[in-house]
């Protein structure tokens, strides 16, 4: 469920870790396995699998299994685009409610 | 293809207003007040429906730049002064885009009006628009790019 402050929130705790940033880095440059990304990390497998799962659960990443292999795909395009969809909602309704605001204070405005 | 998805969303937008109640209401319930702050249902245009009323249908299509916009709406509850509650599909160019709820409320404050109008939606398949989507990856890449700097990373 997205909703607009808790999206945000969940995006930057998975970035201010330096790992994950460096996961979304390697990723923003094409799509990899699991073990492709360990692989620069002197960290283990289960260590890796955590990071990312954080990043599957912010909407930053999506993985697929194909066979024993798990790709990984940095998926900003879905999340932003919904983000965006619902600020325009909420934008579109500022705005309009400001409008009734004006109109409900106009002098003489009161219907019998 | 189409890449097919469904992302879930909810908003709330709340306001007070020095008027009762009914004087709210009835800048939702009377199309000649509606469409000055709304923007529509559009006087002489014969696609604009308004119907306000339980079961009634609200239609209204119109053009931002190139994009037409379609909204497709049909009341299910409606308490005079109190309460309104719909649902409605948007279109885009020809393509259902998403599905909300909503719910109006008219909450008496003092000799005022709180309103509350909360969404929650269901946005359809992510849309095959190029522009927006390389927006979107701008406005995320912006995002990682001011929590880098924060962090003392280039």
């Amino acid at each position: 469920m997205l909703n607009q402050e808790a999206t945000l929130d969940q995006m930057f705790h998975a970035l201010a870790d330096p790992t994950r940033r460096r996961i979304v880095e390697r990723l923003s440059r094409g799509p990899a396995s699991v073990s492709e990304i360990a692989r620069p990390f002197d960290m283990s497998l289960p260590a890796v699998v955590q990071h990312l799962h954080v990043l599957e659960h912010c909407g930053l990443v999506s993985t697929r299994k194909v066979g024993r292999v798990r790709t990984c795909t940095l998926d900003t395009q879905a999340l932003t685009l919904a983000e965006q969809w619902i600020n325009e909602r909420r934008l579109g309704w500022q705005r309009r409610l400001d409008r009734l605001g004006d109109i409900l204070a106009e002098p003489g405005s009161e219907r019998p | 293809m189409t890449e097919r998805s469904v992302t879930h969303g909810d908003f709330t937008v709340e306001r007070m207003y020095p008027v009762p109640p009914a004087r709210v209401f009835a800048a939702w319930s009377d199309p000649a007040i509606k469409r000055r702050w709304f923007g529509s249902p559009e006087e002489n245009n014969p696609e604009h429906i308004f119907e306000f009323r339980v079961g009634g249908r609200e239609y209204n299509e119109g053009k931002v730049g190139d994009d037409t916009y379609v909204f497709d709406v049909r009341y299910y509850d409606i308490v005079p002064d109190t309460r309104i509650v719909y649902a409605y599909e948007m279109h885009l160019n020809g393509k259902r885009i998403s599905v909300s709820v909503a719910a109006v409320e008219f909450k008496p404050d003092g000799h005022g009006t709180h309103l509350i109008v909360t969404e929650h939606g269901a946005f359809l398949d992510g849309l095959d628009n190029v522009a927006q989507r390389e927006a979107g990856t701008q406005y995320l890449m912006d995002k990682l790019g001011e929590v880098m700097k924060q962090q003392g990373t280039s």
